[in-house]
C-alpha cells in the first residue's frame, strides 16, 4: 500500500516539477506576445499583467514604419531558400564522396572539414569580409548565399550527418547497381541518394533554422538597408542612440521574426528533436 | 525522377531570377530620366539619423538629381555608422560622400582617406561659415579644407509647456530671461514637477559632458589638448547630475532609464523636461502636447555642448568633381534653409541660421540654440579610448556606488596610462 | 598507363568531383580566410587598407592588455556558469523525462522551443524580463523574498543575467541529446541490476552515467566551444558592459575589428581564441579515455 502511494506521490511531484519548468520556458514568450498588444505606458505595470486592458495592434504597423521590415522578411525567405537549395546538393555530394568513394587524402580532407566546425566565424570575420570585397560581392545576394550554399559557415555538420547515413547503406545494394550497369552519377542520384531520404528532413530543418536566424554574417557583408536580414532588423532597435525602449514595437518585430520557425517547429517537431537526439548517440 | 529534376531546376531558375530582379531593383530604385549626353554617374552618400531624417535627405537628393540628371545619388544609412564607414574604406568600397563628426575628422584626415575639397571649392563663400567650424575640418598643416560643415547642434532643455502651466510655474525661458536659470533653480523646478506620475526631468547620464563646463571645469586644454578631469570643478558637475537622480530623485535612475528612455519619457509625459540636441525636434513634431526649448541652466558660467557635422569626400572616389557638386549642393543656402525648416539641425551657414528659415522654422524658441556661445570641444588624442575610460569610470557615480571625486581620480589615472 | 591505373584515376576523379563544391566552400571561405587572418595578426592595418609587418607586436601588446584579460575572464566565468549549472540541469531533466509520461510531447516542445529561436529576438525579450524594477524575473523571485536585482545595470549581476538567459535558451538541446542517449540504454541492464539488489543511486552511477558518457562528452565539448563564442547576447543586452562585465572575447574582437578598426590586433585575439579552443577541446578529447565508456 505504502509503495503504491509513494509511487503516486512521486509521479505527481514529477509532473509538478516538469510543469513548472515548462512554464518557465514559456513565460518569456508569453510576455513577448502580451507586450506586442500593449500601449507603451502599460508595458511595465506593477504587478505585471499578461492580459492588456486595451489591446492595440499599433505596434505591428509601427514596426513597418520604423524600418523596411517587409524587405527584411523577403530577404530572409529568398536567402534561406537559396542556401537550403545549394546546401542540399553540396552536402549530399560531399557526404557521398566521403562516405562511399575512395581517393587519396580523403581522411585528411574530411578531418579538415570537421575542423571547420570548430572555427568560430568570429575568428575569420575580417578576412572573410576582405574575400567578399575582392569578389565585389559586398551588399549582394551572392555574398549572403554562395558561401553557405557551398557548405561554409555551418555546412560541415550536415556533411558529417550525410556521410554517416551514406556509410550505413549495405554494400550489396551498391554492387547490384553496378552490375546492372549504373555509372557513377546515376549510382549516386538514383540509387544511393534515395537511401538517405530519412536524413533530408533533418538537413532541411537544420539549414532552415541556421539560415533564418543568421545575424553575424549579414552584419559583416551588408551595408544598405535593402539587403538586411531579419535579425539585423531587430538589432536596429538597439542602435538607436536615444534608447532601446520601444517595447511593443520590439516585441512585435520579434514575434513576427520568430513565427516561421516556430510554426515549422510545431509541425515537424519530431524531426527537430530527432536531430538533437541523434547527435548524442553518434557523438 | 526526371520530372523531379526538372521541377527543381525550374524552381531554381525562378528563385534566381527573383533574386536577380530584386538585386537589380535595389540598384534601380530611382526612376531613370531621359538619356543625356553626359556620362552617367552614380554616387553613394553615407549618413546616419532616424527614419524621418532619411526621408528628408532623400528629398534633397531628388532635388539634386533634378538639377543634375546624369548624377544619381544613393543614401545609405547603416545601423552602425562608424564601423561601417571604416570597413567600407578599408575594403575599397568607400562611399563618395559621407557625414563626418568633428572629433572623428582628425583621425580620418591623418590617414589620408579624405578628399581635398580646396581644389574644387572655387566660388565657395567661406565667410558664411563660422571660422571655428570651418577650421575644425582643415588640414592642420596646409590649411586645406577637407570637409564642409553641414550643420551643428547645441544641447538645450526641452520642456512640456502644459505641465509648467498646470503647476503654475515660470517656464525655463522666462527664468533664463530673468537670469534665474541656474543649477540650483533647475533642481528646485524639477523637484516641484516631480510627482508619482512623472519626473521633473529625464536626462541621459551618458551626456554628462553637457554638465561640466558650467561648473568651471575646463577639462581639455585648448592648446596642449591635455585631458584633466581630477579637478573639483569637474567632480562638482558630475556629482550634480548624479545627485539629481540618486539624492533629490528628480530624474530617473539608470535602472529606470533601461525601461523607458529619456526621450520616450518626455514623449509619454513621464518627464517635464528633457535634455538633448536639435535633432529631437523632428521626432517631437508629432507630440500631442505643447513643448518648447530653453538654453541650458548655468552655474559658475554659461555653456552647452556643441555637436558639429560636416560632409567629407573620399580620396578614393571615382568622381571627385561630382562629389564636390553634391557636397556644395547639400551645404548650399537652399538646402540649408530646408534643413532649418525641418528642425533637423542648426544650419552651418551663418546667414541661414540667423534668418527666419531657422528662427521661425518650428513654433518654439529656436534662438535658445544660439543664446549660449560655445565652441566644439578641442579634439584630443586617443579620443575613443579616453571617452571609453571616462564613461566606464563614471558609471559607478550614476548608480550611486562611488563619488564623482573618486571616479574622476580613477579615470585620470587610466587616461594618463593610455599610450 | 595500365588499364588498372586508368580505372583508379577515373575512380579518384569522381571522388574529388563529388566533394568539389564542399571543398571550394571550405578553401575559399574558411581555410583561406583563416590563414589570412593569422597572417594579418602579424600586421598593423591602416584605414586605407595599407598594412605593415609588425611581427609579434600585436601579441605582446595583448598580453598586457587589461581589457583582453578581462574578456578572457568574463568568457571563462560564463563558460563555467553554463557547464556547472546548465549541463547538470539538462541531465536531470532528461532523466526525469525518460519515463512513460502523459504530456510528453508538450514537455519536449516547451523545453526545446527556446533552442530554435533567433538569439537576437530572444535577447531583446530578455532585456525586458531582466528589468530591475519591472521585469518578470525580479517579480518571480520576489516571491522567494529576494529584493530586486539590478541585472543589467550592475557589473556583479550582468553576467549572471546572461548566464540565466543562455541556460534558458540552450538547456533544451542538451536535454534532448541526453534523452536520446538514455533511451538507448537497454532496459535489461537495469533489470539485471535490480535483481542484483542495486538501488537507484547505484544504478545511476554504475549503469546510466558510463553508458551515456559519450553524450556527456559531446555536450561538454559543444557547450564549451559555443560558450567561448558568445556575442549576440552581449551585443543586444549590455553592449559589453556595465563596466566591461559582459565583454566576452568575441565581443572584444568585434569592437577591435569594427568599432576601433584595428583588424591586425583583432586577428591576433581571434588567433589566440582559436588556439584556446583547440587546446581545451584537445584536453577534453584526451581525458575521455579516463571516463568515457564506448560500447
Amino acid at each position: 500500500m505504502n509503495n503504491i502511494l509513494y509511487k503516486r506521490i512521486l509521479k505527481i511531484a514529477t509532473h509538478v516539477l516538469l510543469m513548472t519548468g515548462a512554464l518557465l520556458m514559456l513565460v518569456p514568450f508569453a510576455w513577448m506576445i502580451s507586450t506586442c498588444f500593449k500601449d507603451i505606458n502599460n508595458v511595465f505595470t506593477y504587478p505585471p499583467n499578461f492580459i492588456p486592458e486595451k489591446i492595440t495592434l499599433d505596434s505591428f504597423s509601427r514596426v513597418f514604419e520604423i524600418m523596411d521590415f517587409g524587405r527584411y522578411y523577403l530577404n530572409n525567405f529568398i536567402i534561406t531558400f537559396l542556401r537550403m537549395f545549394g546546401l542540399f546538393f553540396t552536402a549530399t555530394m560531399a557526404g557521398y564522396g566521403f562516405g562511399r568513394l575512395e581517393f587519396p587524402g580523403k581522411n585528411f580532407l574530411f578531418i579538415c572539414l570537421l575542423g571547420t566546425m570548430m572555427i568560430p566565424i568570429y575568428v575569420i570575420m575580417f578576412p572573410s569580409f576582405m574575400i567578399i570585397k575582392n569578389f565585389g560581392w559586398i551588399d549582394t545576394y551572392q555574398a549572403l548565399t554562395i558561401p553557405q550554399m557551398l557548405g561554409a559557415f555551418g555546412g560541415a555538420f550536415s556533411i558529417f550527418l550525410l556521410k554517416q547515413n551514406f556509410q550505413s547503406i549495405p554494400r550489396e545494394l551498391e554492387e547490384a547497381a553496378i552490375i546492372d550497369g549504373a555509372g557513377p552519377i546515376r549510382l549516386f542520384w538514383s540509387i544511393m541518394l534515395p537511401q538517405v531520404k530519412p536524413a533530408f528532413a533533418a538537413l532541411a530543418i537544420f539549414s532552415f533554422n541556421g539560415s533564418w536566424n543568421d545575424f553575424i554574417w549579414p552584419l559583416i557583408v551588408t551595408n544598405s538597408d535593402k539587403m538586411k536580414m531579419l535579425s539585423l532588423g531587430i538589432a536596429r532597435f538597439s542602435s538607436d542612440k536615444e534608447g532601446l525602449t520601444q517595447w511593443p514595437e520590439m516585441m512585435a518585430a520579434s514575434l513576427m521574426a520568430l513565427l516561421p520557425v516556430v510554426i515549422l517547429f510545431i509541425i515537424a517537431q519530431k524531426k527537430f528533436i530527432e536531430n538533437a537526439s541523434q547527435s548524442g548517440i553518434k557523438g | 525522377m526526371m520530372k523531379k529534376v526538372v521541377a527543381i531546376l525550374l524552381i531554381m531558375i525562378m528563385v534566381f531570377s527573383l533574386a536577380g530582379c530584386a538585386n537589380d531593383a535595389v540598384k534601380k530604385d530611382a526612376e531613370k530620366t531621359e538619356p543625356v549626353a553626359k556620362e552617367k554617374v552614380e554616387l553613394t552618400l553615407l549618413g546616419w539619423g532616424g527614419a524621418e531624417e532619411e526621408k528628408i535627405v532623400n528629398g534633397y537628393l531628388s532635388e539634386f538629381q533634378k538639377e543634375n540628371p546624369n548624377i544619381k545619388v544613393t543614401f545609405v544609412r547603416p545601423a552602425d555608422y562608424w564601423p561601417k564607414l571604416k570597413t567600407m574604406i578599408a575594403g575599397g568600397t568607400a562611399p563618395d560622400a559621407f557625414y563626418m563628426g568633428f572629433p572623428e575628422f582628425v583621425e580620418f584626415q591623418k590617414q589620408d582617406v579624405l578628399l581635398n575639397l580646396s581644389e574644387f571649392a572655387v566660388d565657395f563663400d567661406e565667410n558664411d561659415f563660422q571660422e571655428g567650424q570651418l577650421n575644425a575640418f582643415r588640414d592642420p598643416n596646409s590649411g586645406d579644407l577637407y570637409g564642409v560643415p553641414k550643420d551643428w547642434s547645441s544641447y538645450v532643455m526641452y520642456y512640456n509647456k502644459a505641465m509648467f502651466d498646470e503647476a503654475g510655474l515660470p517656464t525655463p525661458n522666462e527664468m533664463y530671461e530673468n537670469g534665474n536659470w541656474t543649477y540650483d533653480t533647475f533642481e528646485s523646478t524639477a523637484k516641484k514637477l516631480t510627482t508619482a506620475e512623472h519626473h521633473g526631468a529625464a536626462i541621459n547620464y551618458g551626456r554628462w559632458k553637457a554638465f561640466v563646463p558650467q561648473t568651471g571645469a575646463n577639462w581639455v586644454d585648448k592648446d596642449s589638448r591635455k585631458v584633466t578631469v581630477n579637478t573639483p570643478e569637474f567632480a562638482k558637475g558630475i556629482q550634480y547630475l548624479a545627485d539629481l537622480g540618486n539624492k533629490s530623485k528628480v530624474i530617473p535612475t539608470v535602472d529606470e532609464l533601461a525601461d523607458l528612455s529619456p526621450a520616450d519619457r518626455f514623449s509619454n509625459k513621464k518627464a517635464a523636461m528633457f535634455m538633448s540636441g536639435r535633432w529631437m525636434a523632428m521626432r517631437f513634431a508629432e507630440l500631442d502636447f505643447e513643448w518648447d526649448i530653453a538654453p541650458m541652466p548655468s552655474d559658475v558660467t554659461e555653456s552647452t555642448w556643441i555637436d558639429l557635422v560636416a560632409y567629407c569626400g573620399s580620396s578614393d572616389t571615382k568622381y571627385p568633381e561630382e562629389t564636390w557638386k553634391l557636397i556644395n549642393f547639400l551645404t548650399g543656402k537652399k538646402i540649408e534653409e530646408q534643413v532649418a525648416k525641418a528642425g533637423q539641425a542648426i544650419p552651418a551657414r551663418i546667414s541661414v541660421a540667423n534668418s527666419p528659415a531657422f528662427l521661425e522654422s518650428i513654433d518654439v524658441n529656436n534662438k535658445a540654440h544660439l543664446e549660449i556661445e560655445a565652441n566644439p570641444i578641442p579634439v584630443f588624442d586617443h579620443w575613443g579610448e579616453v571617452w571609453d575610460a571616462l564613461n566606464r569610470n563614471l558609471e559607478l557615480v550614476w548608480t550611486g556606488e562611488d563619488t564623482a571625486v573618486n571616479a574622476a581620480k580613477a579615470a585620470q589615472e587610466e587616461i594618463d596610462g593610455i599610450k | 598507363m595500365t588499364k588498372k591505373n586508368i580505372r583508379k584515376i577515373k575512380k579518384y576523379f569522381f571522388g574529388y568531383l563529388f566533394i568539389a563544391p564542399a571543398m571550394i566552400g571550405f578553401f575559399v571561405f574558411m581555410a583561406w580566410p583563416m590563414v589570412n587572418g593569422i597572417i594579418m595578426s602579424f600586421k598593423k592595418v591602416g584605414l586605407k587598407g595599407t598594412s605593415e609587418w609588425v611581427g609579434l607586436d600585436n601579441y605582446t601588446t595583448l598580453i598586457s592588455d587589461v581589457h583582453f584579460l578581462k574578456a578572457i575572464l568574463n568568457t571563462g566565468y560564463y563558460t563555467l556558469g553554463i557547464i556547472l549549472l546548465g549541463v547538470p540541469l539538462a541531465l536531470v531533466l532528461a532523466v526525469i523525462l525518460n519515463q512513460k509520461l502523459r504530456g510528453m510531447t508538450f514537455y519536449r516542445l516547451s523545453y526545446y522551443l527556446p533552442v530554435i529561436t533567433m538569439m537576437i529576438a530572444v535577447s531583446v525579450v530578455w532585456k525586458g524580463l531582466l528589468s530591475t524594477n519591472n521585469g518578470l524575473i525580479n517579480y518571480m523571485i520576489s516571491f522567494l523574498g529576494i529584493s530586486n536585482i539590478p541585472w543589467l545595470t550592475n557589473p556583479k549581476w550582468a553576467m549572471p543575467g546572461l548566464i540565466l538567459m543562455s541556460i534558458w535558451k540552450g538547456t533544451g538541446f542538451n536535454m534532448i541529446v541526453f534523452l536520446g542517449a538514455l533511451q538507448n540504454i537497454p532496459k535489461s541492464y537495469y533489470e539485471a541490476a535490480t535483481t542484483d539488489g542495486a538501488n537507484s543511486l547505484q544504478k545511476f552511477t554504475n549503469i546510466t552515467l558510463p553508458l551515456i558518457s559519450p553524450a556527456i562528452l559531446f555536450v561538454m565539448i559543444t557547450t564549451t566551444i559555443n560558450s567561448f563564442q558568445i556575442f549576440e547576447q552581449a551585443y543586444v543586452l549590455t553592449g559589453g558592459g556595465p563596466q566591461e562585465a559582459t565583454t566576452t572575447i568575441v565581443y572584444y574582437i568585434y569592437q577591435n575589428t569594427f568599432e576601433w578598426f584595428k583588424p591586425g590586433y583583432a586577428n591576433a585575439q581571434a588567433t589566440i581564441l582559436f588556439a584556446m579552443l583547440l587546446i581545451i577541446t584537445g584536453i577534453q578529447f584526451l581525458l575521455q579515455k579516463k571516463w568515457v565508456h564506448y560500447e
